[in-house]
């Protein structure tokens, strides 16, 4: 029999290991221990996992946390440098920035022009600010669902009918089914390797104040891999839950692989219905280094399954921009707008792009309309 | 090592057809011992569905499904009033002077979430919820209730208390991630890609009657289709078609002759054919 005092120190060393297990999930747990008779390693492990880990991803962790805690014997010294770690992941990062500095208006006007690419720690901060102030990009669809209304034009003979008898069939006063309508989701894909960091931390940030004020919002960052941060962008709600959620992408500032990457959004996300009638905002600068022709049948997969792709190019910003790169070249048959996105006053116009995704003055002409 | 419980469960998994490995069914052991629903996350075609389904075989329990998509709601999941037999009531009725109770067990429609609480079932009942992701959360928040109390309340009526709970299976495919606030109420299994020997008992399960070489070949073949670059790799229901499928034809084993004719059993993207026809040879070594 294990004491309940054991547990919940597994527990605290569980949560240290960023599996947080509430007290419905420990209780499940002591019940099914105590349950079983003739317990061993086998129901100690599967009984935990079962009953405490709520995601495939977390397995890895729980299994290191685990052995960690049962297994070593020395459980309480891994414990100790776990908890030291996570202290010291926590409070860096910020130390160097003095947000002291009283943030004026005209600094945000010129910081509205200001490129991405040279911005400080402060800067970054009263961005955020002023990305909070943006209605959040929406867009609809009409509904499956109905709604009863007094007003409409299919009549609904079930509620009229209750409405009928409600009165003894005095009055009649007919009700009409009317769709309701459903938000579209939202996925951010942002390009982090080395040139284009700047400009994917500054849409990765946009994502995180989007995913704070609207539901269906995706975040993904890549660079020669795939990061899913979409469960973390919708967990944390602070600004240290930002720079934490960055520090778990592996390739920041490397390489670019846009076409593996793109494969792996497609296979993993994408197809399984992550994007299905999604409207897809893409940061990237296109430079594909292995296989351009694999960024364009990938791009082609994922225009397939999203209802509209957005690109961003900071390159764009430069009037005599040319989408010459062949990872680029490749892409842009596939995506709906293509627009510049190197400083706020452009990133708003993307936000636009999203909000007003069905009204004429974002749609553009056919004839400027090299895209489909 | 593993509790004799499980071993049990087992068993008469695999004689309900169905081959489970030890962590699935301590799910489902547990799952009875603490009341609690088993979630079970997993690619297309590893046996999801199947699990519940054998569950109830084996136990003997009355199975329900309720298959989940975008737009569910109460009327198609829990219950709906029947209003064309309300209607004929009233007219019937409508010269006595009394009118009928329009909102008593008789008009009721009974949707699998109800049927599931029916206190007069004398048999165990096993629910599955098959692919929640695919409903909104709207729905996912109504479960909720559900999954804790395991009773319904219908405004006319009253609360609806189940005589004993049932045992409910969830399923997701992962395209989206769920509410943390539904895990919570869950044990969590997922359930990946099978090992060639778990493979070729299931298999052999299906196809009694099927040579050894047949079924050998056919797992060697889908665990290099798997190994290959593919949009959508084979689950085990595809290798169990594609089995059945030479089988049918035939066929003793994955041949240059079947292979052709029984492809789109288990590749089943336009890419994967391609990637597949450059690959042949080797897949068929």
């Amino acid at each position: 029999m294990i004491a309940a005092g054991i547990v919940a120190r597994f527990s605290a060393a569980l949560r240290v290991a960023g599996i947080a297990c509430d007290a419905g999930a420990l209780h499940a747990y002591g019940t099914a221990l105590a349950a079983d008779p003739d317990l061993g390693p086998y129901g100690l492990y599967w009984y935990a996992r079962l009953t405490l880990v709520r995601s495939i991803d977390d397995v890895p962790a729980f299994d290191r946390a685990f052995t960690a805690f049962w297994l070593d014997g020395a459980g309480d010294a891994v414990l100790e440098q776990e908890i030291s770690t996570a202290i010291d992941g926590g409070s860096s990062g910020d130390s160097n920035a003095k947000p002291d500095a009283v943030i004026t208006a005209s600094l945000e006007e010129r910081l509205i022009e200001r490129d991405f690419a040279g911005f400080t720690d402060v800067e970054w901060r009263a961005a955020e600010r002023l990305m909070n102030e943006q209605p959040a990009p929406e867009e609809f669809r009409p509904s499956r669902r109905v709604a009863i209304r007094r007003h409409g034009r299919r009549l609904d003979v079930g509620a009229t009918l209750r409405e009928e008898l409600r009165t003894f069939g005095l009055r009649v006063d007919p009700r009409y089914r009317v769709r309701k309508r459903v938000l579209r989701p939202l996925v951010f894909l942002c390009d982090v390797s080395g040139s284009m960091a700047p400009y994917g931390r500054a849409l990765l940030q946009y994502a995180y104040v989007v995913a704070r004020i609207r539901p269906k919002v995706g975040a993904f960052a890549f660079g020669t891999r795939l990061t899913d941060l979409t469960g973390r962008f919708a967990r944390r709600r602070t600004r240290r839950g930002f720079d934490l959620a960055l520090r778990t992408i592996p390739d920041w500032g490397g390489g670019t692989l846009i076409g593996t990457s793109l494969q792996a959004f497609n296979r993993r996300f994408a197809m399984r219905g992550a994007a299905r009638g999604a409207t897809v905002v893409l940061i990237s600068d296109g430079c594909e280094r292995e296989d351009p022709a694999l960024v364009g049948r990938e791009m082609a997969q994922l225009a397939r399954s999203a209802r509209r792709i957005v690109w961003i190019n900071p390159r764009k910003s430069d009037p005599a921009y040319q989408p010459l790169v062949r990872g680029m070249a490749a892409a842009l048959p596939s995506i709906d707008a293509f627009l510049p996105g190197h400083n706020l006053r452009s990133l708003d116009a993307v936000a636009g792009a999203v909000r007003h995704a069905h009204t004429a003055a974002y749609r553009p002409l056919t004839k400027e309309r090299p895209y489909r | 090592m593993v509790p004799r419980a499980v071993d049990d469960l087992i068993a008469k998994l695999l004689s309900a057809g169905y081959v489970a490995d030890a962590p699935l069914a301590t799910a489902m052991v547990l799952a009875q011992t603490i009341g609690r629903a088993v979630l079970l996350e997993g690619e297309p075609g590893v046996g999801k569905s199947e699990a519940a389904r054998s569950f109830a075989a084996a136990t003997g329990a009355t199975f329900l499904r309720l298959q989940c998509y975008e737009g569910i709601d109460v009327a198609q999941a829990v219950y709906d009033w029947n209003y064309a037999k309300q209607t004929l009531a009233v007219r019937a009725d409508s010269d006595r002077a009394s009118t009928p109770d329009l909102f008593s067990e008789a008009f009721l429609l009974r949707r699998p979430l109800l049927q599931a609480l029916d206190a007069s079932a004398t048999s165990p009942v096993v629910l599955l919820i098959d692919e929640i992701d695919r409903s909104d959360d709207e729905f996912e928040a109504f479960l909720l209730e559900f999954l804790q109390d395991f009773a319904i309340t219908i405004p006319e009526l009253g609360t609806i208390r189940g005589g004993h709970r049932p045992t409910v299976f969830l399923t997701s495919n992962r395209t989206r991630e769920l509410h943390d606030a539904l895990k919570r109420r869950c044990l969590y299994h997922f359930l990946g890609t099978p090992t060639a020997e778990h493979e070729r008992r299931v298999l052999r399960l299906h196809l009694p009657d099927a040579g050894d070489e047949l079924l050998d070949s056919v797992v060697r073949a889908v665990e290099r289709l798997r190994a290959l670059d593919l949009r959508k790799k084979p689950g085990t229901a595809e290798t169990i078609d594609w089995a059945k499928c030479i089988a049918s034809l035939g066929g003793t084993a994955v041949d240059d002759a079947t292979f052709d004719a029984t492809l789109g059993a288990v590749v089943k993207h336009a890419d994967d054919v391609a990637t597949v026809a450059e690959h042949r040879a080797e897949l068929l070594l």
